[in-house]
């Protein structure tokens, strides 16, 4: 009897102290909930900082991740509808199915830009719909998406409902303070060329204007008629900046900046971990500032 | 009976925020993900030239959707021109319901399965012919279980093994009714069991290992004929994709081995006793963004306890992937199989897809 007093405490006592099994499918998302859950979480995401979520595969290791989880945090708009159904169904957790209450979609609590609207077909690229999926790039999304994310856990772990609320005020003045500082390096109009729409909410967020995209449609590499009207704009519109994602491939910026000598070509980090020295999403915004802004 | 309301209970009885049943319209959200396959084939070959030009080799209908908060459903209607006989040609279209089922969604841990699908044995039997590594499903897979693969009606359960890495265990009961492997037998089932494990040598490598068997065993009491089928196999994979400029290089190397007994007496075409075994080796490298080497071996004829002659065959493969959407691949087969001249062809395919297009299985 006594030996099941003893094993039944540890086994409470356990429960108790247990984190939150958190998988999320980018870093930035990962690093976002690890900013509200602090040591409350345990989190892990299935896509790293140097790779493109559109088009991750279906790994079985992540389908073992997910059998595990307590809370999935996924993206959506049509990001990850390539692999991440699959994972899911192979997990056989149903708690973290879409619409079920282990699984937040993040763009279902933020308004999104680039909506299409009217007659949509793939005949205009890898086109989302939905809305632009990049939303983790504006900082004042992302506070939008940490309060989605301290209301999850708290349903799931009321107990330390205090704990997240404390992270989520610590994380949304700190990324407030940050916003009004780094908001100083775009007081002058910035035109920029990109090679996706990836940095989309940043620009909106700091007011830069993107003249163009090096992809002719999205997901669609660049062609050459396509570039030569990008040189065009480039002479034209008096764009200092062309602004390559790591984790696509550069040499048509560098030509164009070869065609355009005062251009500048900047590869940047667009998620946490894509970049040695960028280990969450202060220093990610802090780099693409440093690089975008003047 | 018993078995019926415990299966019942266990489905129902998990807690879920189920959609009201009521709703049975909202524009059309809940209509099924509807999508297309068209496999278009140009063929040049030494031998069979009745079917040598430009077929249509397969087009497949995919249709899937959540039936309820319980189920899944998925159907893929496949059809194919026919092969011409020697000395017509054939323009005569067949369809066939490659794979119809069911499939739990609120069962924690495991999934349970219904209704006709593929096999889940080995690493290619299951999958469609749109995602297969090659153009044709290769010479071993046809030796073992015929042209179109094994698919039959039946019920299948599978779910995660209680390990440290991803180990899954298949377990499926079938209706046989494939004539390349199975007496027709109503009293007798088929049975599969599948152990697939997969291990992360880095965040750029991975391992699979599975291993396969199937069983098959009939008797009839009043005649006293027995029929007897067993599959053995194992598959080997490894895969390396960089997680910086995993778009435009990636590397694969896959390899499957399959040993096939089938035993009987009369009913089988009087006693028959076959033993026959194959291997398939195939390794596929990305040249850039849009483009695929590959090259394939494949061995017939291990193990086997007749004087057929051994196959040796070679396959070569060049795609052009634009999208996830398209590809064109062209590949070229030297067939060795004992006559004095080896088999050559020349294939050319475009496969697209349209509509709703479900991830392919890694």
């Amino acid at each position: 009897m006594k030996v099941f007093s003893i094993l039944l405490f540890l086994g409470v006592s356990f429960a108790a102290h247990s984190k939150i099994k958190v998988i999320t499918t980018t870093t930035n998302l990962a690093d976002l909930v690890r900013q509200v859950g602090g040591d409350f979480v345990e989190v892990e995401s299935l896509c790293k900082g140097s790779q493109d979520p559109h088009f991750l595969e279906a790994k079985p290791s992540y389908t073992f991740k997910l059998s595990k989880a307590d809370l999935l945090v996924s993206i959506g708009a049509g990001l990850e509808e390539g692999w991440l159904p699959l994972v899911i169904r192979g997990s056989r957790n149903p708690d973290i199915r879409e619409g079920q209450s282990g699984h937040l979609v993040a763009s279902d609590v933020v308004s999104l830009l680039e909506q299409v609207k009217g007659e949509v077909s793939r005949s205009q690229g890898d086109v989302h719909p939905e809305g632009n999926p990049h939303f983790m790039l504006g900082p004042s999304k992302v506070i939008e998406v940490a309060k989605a994310i301290t209301s999850k856990l708290t349903s799931l772990d009321e107990e330390n409902k205090e704990n997240y609320n404390k992270g989520f005020k610590a994380f949304e003045e700190r990324m407030t303070l940050s916003l009004d500082r780094w908001k100083k390096k775009f007081s002058n109009s910035i035109k920029v060329i990109s090679y996706h729409k990836t940095l989309t909410y940043f620009y909106d967020e700091f007011g830069v204007d993107n003249i163009d995209v090096l992809e002719p449609k999205p997901g669609i590499p660049p062609t050459a008629s396509h570039i030569i009207g990008i040189i065009s704009k480039v002479k034209s519109e008096e764009v200092k900046k062309i602004i390559v994602e790591n984790y696509f491939d550069e040499t048509v910026a560098k030509r164009v900046s070869k065609e355009v000598p005062r251009v500048q070509v900047e590869v940047v980090p667009v998620a946490v971990y894509g970049k040695k020295e960028v280990d969450d999403l202060f220093t990610l915004y802090e780099y693409l500032v440093n690089k975008i802004g003047e | 009976m018993k078995l019926f309301l415990i299966l019942s209970m266990i489905i129902t009885s998990y807690s879920l925020n189920a959609q009201s049943l009521s709703q049975t319209s909202r524009g059309n959200k809940f209509n099924p993900s509807i999508g297309l396959n068209a496999l278009t084939l140009y063929k040049n070959g030494s031998r069979e030239v009745e079917n040598d030009g430009i077929s249509i080799q397969e087009i497949e209908l995919q249709f899937s959707s959540d039936v309820d908060a319980y189920f899944r459903a998925e159907a893929t209607i496949a059809l194919h021109q026919e092969e011409s006989e020697e000395g017509e040609h054939s323009h005569e279209f067949k369809v066939e319901p490659e794979e119809i089922f069911v499939e739990t969604l609120s069962i924690p841990n495991m999934t349970l399965k219904l209704g006709k699908f593929y096999a889940n044995f080995g690493k290619y039997n299951a999958i469609h012919s749109h995602a297969l590594p090659f153009i044709y499903r290769g010479k071993v897979q046809e030796e073992i279980f015929g042209d179109e693969g094994l698919a039959e009606a039946g019920i299948g359960l599978s779910f995660l093994a209680p390990a440290p890495w991803f180990s899954e265990v298949s377990i499926q009961a079938l209706q046989p009714t494939n004539e390349t492997l199975f007496v027709d037998s109503h009293h007798s089932m088929a049975y599969v069991l599948k152990w697939k494990n997969l291990w992360d040598l880095s965040d750029a490598m991975t391992l699979e290992w599975g291993l396969s068997g199937l069983s098959f065993s009939d008797h009839n009491h009043r005649s006293e004929l027995e029929a007897k089928t067993r599959l053995y196999g194992t598959d080997l994979t490894f895969k390396w994709r960089p997680t910086k400029d995993g778009k435009s290089s990636s590397f694969m190397w896959s390899t499957e081995y399959i040993q096939k007994h089938i035993s009987g007496t009369e009913n089988l075409d009087e006693n028959i006793n076959k033993k026959i075994g194959g291997i398939t080796s195939f390794v596929r490298y990305q040249l850039a963004q849009r483009w695929y080497a590959q090259a394939q071996y494949e061995f017939l004829g291990l193990g086997k306890n007749d004087d057929t002659k051994d196959i040796n065959a070679y396959t070569a493969l060049l795609a052009l992937i634009p999208t996830e959407f398209s590809s064109i691949r062209a590949q070229f087969d030297s067939i060795h199989d004992g006559n004095d001249k080896p088999e050559k062809r020349l294939s050319l395919q475009l496969n697209i897809s349209i509509g709703a297009h479900p991830a392919h299985v890694y």
